[in-house]
């Protein structure tokens, strides 16, 4: 997997736009997660507890694809924790690291301040090259 | 095969990533974010290889792997997914993925297992391909030809291949004797056997008997170990003696017996064993003629000639010369990549004028030399041979059952009593020896025949006076 530190610009400056584009998506759904706890810890087999799992395990797929293992890591343990009926707390207390490791990978790279609102939750999106940052190629 | 990837996620930052990273080695993807969409994508094209994720919103992807196998079959579809198991990988491979990429995923194990699918792909449609032309080669659909002269040899063939008689081919160089008894093999009950062919003038005379009826062990100088022949190999199938007019005598009365016993004894071997085959066999020479000069023993002719068939050379196959140079140039066209589509007018009257004395096989090398040497769309006069042009200028070919005349060189002009001579015996050959049917046919008597018989010293052993028929 490319290292979180392993960002060479000039190698290519389309993947990085895309790193920055992640963070901005994997941001928003780490949020999600966190608004989905605030009322106790969602059943696993409800809606609520559905997408729950559904954000962890599709942050957990990208974050080390895209150069962020730590927050495949994280977002495994959500998912897993949340599976095993986990509690409220220990959930949160995850979610809350998960958050804070897209922050700083958002730090490291340097990139623009997130648009409002970021992912939105339709699960359906089409591949589109983000319009935001600079030029490339 | 449209050479793109269909990619399969919900997650559209992974189809983003996977789409930039295959991108990025020069394969194009096509992205698809629920199951419904990656079946209705699949009836659009067919894509090189499939990269699915199992979690889909919809169809779970254990349903829509033999889904996708059903629409295109041979897809290759490598699973991207976060499940690791082993369990998780047996099945996938059970479903018939073809490899298996766990998420998070390492580009270059990525790129390497979806470049390997890709041409896995490409391969197996390849295969396909060939196979389909390889079906399309067998049986009878491999005698192309619109004229009454083929047609009427096809006809013949079609029924040589219900029954097990042995067929004779008889017919010049290059009219494709070869194929046709492939044609009656692949038609007929014996399809499912081995079909063995051997060339009899091919092989040297010391050689041809071990060929034929194998050897045992020691028989010979150099028989190191035990060998089946052709017959042995053929068993349960077809055995082709192509030039079958080329064995000598010696060999000639052991294939009479094996034709008659239906059994073959091995050089060297003590005992003989049961061989259930059909035999073919084939021949450029006329073998009457051959019996009439004691070069062929004529209970074999006719243990061999049961059913004959007469292939007609290519000059009698009116309106064939463009139909197989148009399937010899699809043919050449695909498997050399070249970019010709026809042929120009003019080329097309050169080849329908060229009297074509090496027949089916000499257009056929011709057809791919000129695709090989043509650069534009159309073949034309510049890419065929100085003999194929020059018959633009003599004309078009005699009708079916015509000669043409060659142009007359120096060469060319013998000794009358020389032609005297080769006419008289021609006409004694084609009339089995009947003195009476030669004169009548010469326009000159009895009588003169005899005389110059004489004066050559040949026997007139052959026919009599009442018209018997005379012969061998």
């Amino acid at each position: 997997m490319r290292g979180m530190h392993a960002i060479r610009p000039q190698d290519d400056p389309e993947f990085l736009e895309l790193r920055r584009f992640f963070l901005r998506e994997a941001a928003a759904m780490a949020r999600e997660m966190a608004d989905l706890l605030a009322g106790g810890a969602p059943e696993p087999g409800g809606e609520r507890g559905l997408r729950f799992r559904k954000l962890a395990h599709d942050l957990r797929g990208s974050g080390g694809s895209y150069g962020f293992p730590i927050v495949t890591i994280h977002a495994g343990e959500a998912e897993d924790t949340h599976l095993e009926g986990g509690s409220p707390e220990a959930l949160r207390a995850i979610v809350g690291m998960l958050e804070g490791s897209v922050r700083q990978a958002e730090a490291l790279l340097g990139g623009p301040e997130p648009p409002p609102g970021g992912r939105a939750g339709n699960g359906g999106a089409r591949v589109t090259i983000p319009p935001a940052g600079p030029e490339v190629r | 095969m449209s050479g793109r990837v269909l990619l399969v996620d919900d997650d559209p930052a992974m189809l983003r990533l996977v789409a930039h990273e295959l991108g990025q080695e020069g394969i194009e993807t096509v992205p698809a974010s629920s199951g419904a969409e990656a079946l209705r994508l699949l009836e659009e094209e067919a894509p090189s290889a499939v990269v699915l994720d199992l979690l889909l919103p919809d169809i779970p992807g254990r349903v829509l792997l033999p889904r996708i196998e059903a629409i295109r079959p041979g897809t290759p579809v490598v699973v991207l997914t976060v499940r690791s198991g082993v369990e998780d990988i047996v099945e996938c491979m059970r479903l018939g993925a073809v490899d298996y990429v766990p998420k998070p995923f390492e580009r270059t194990r990525l790129v390497a297992s979806v470049r390997n699918a890709a041409e896995r792909g490409a391969l197996q449609t390849r295969v396909e391909a060939l196979a389909r032309e390889l079906r399309r080669g067998e049986g009878f659909g491999a005698l192309l030809g619109r004229s009454a002269a083929m047609a009427k040899a096809v006809d013949l063939l079609r029924r040589a291949s219900a029954s097990e008689v042995s067929l004779l081919l008889e017919g010049e160089s290059g009219t494709g004797k070869e194929v046709a008894a492939r044609a009656v093999h692949a038609d007929g009950g014996r399809r499912t056997g081995p079909f063995i062919a051997i060339n009899c003038g091919a092989i040297p005379e010391g050689l041809i008997e071990s060929e034929l009826f194998g050897h045992e062990k020691g028989s010979f100088t150099g028989a190191t170990g035990l060998r089946r022949g052709r017959f042995e190999e053929a068993d349960g199938g077809t055995l082709f003696l192509d030039e079958v007019g080329e064995l000598r005598p010696a060999l000639q009365v052991r294939l009479l017996r094996v034709l008659q016993e239906r059994r073959i004894q091995r050089v060297g071997g003590i005992g003989s064993h049961p061989v259930d085959v059909r035999v073919m066999a084939a021949t450029n020479r006329d073998l009457r003629s051959a019996i009439a000069s004691g070069e062929f023993r004529d209970d074999l002719y006719y243990r061999l000639s049961v059913f004959p068939v007469r292939l007609p050379p290519l000059r009698e196959r009116e309106g064939d010369v463009m139909l197989l140079a148009e399937e010899f140039l699809r043919r050449f066209r695909e498997r050399h990549g070249r970019p010709v589509l026809g042929f120009s007018p003019e080329a097309r009257r050169a080849l329908e004028a060229y009297p074509w004395p090496g027949n089916v096989r000499e257009l056929e090398n011709l057809v791919e030399r000129a695709v090989i040497m043509e650069d534009g769309e159309r073949v034309g006069l510049g890419s065929l041979p100085d003999a194929v042009v020059e018959s633009l200028q003599r004309g078009p070919a005699p009708a079916p059952g015509e000669a043409r005349p060659a142009p007359a060189r120096p060469g060319d002009i013998r000794p009358l009593e020389e032609e005297e001579r080769r006419l008289v015996l021609r006409a004694l050959d084609a009339t089995r020896g009947n003195i009476q049917e030669a004169a009548n046919r010469l326009g000159i008597s009895r009588a003169t025949i005899y005389r110059k018989l004489e004066r050559w010293g040949i026997g007139p052993d052959a026919g009599d006076d009442a018209g018997s028929g005379g012969g061998a």
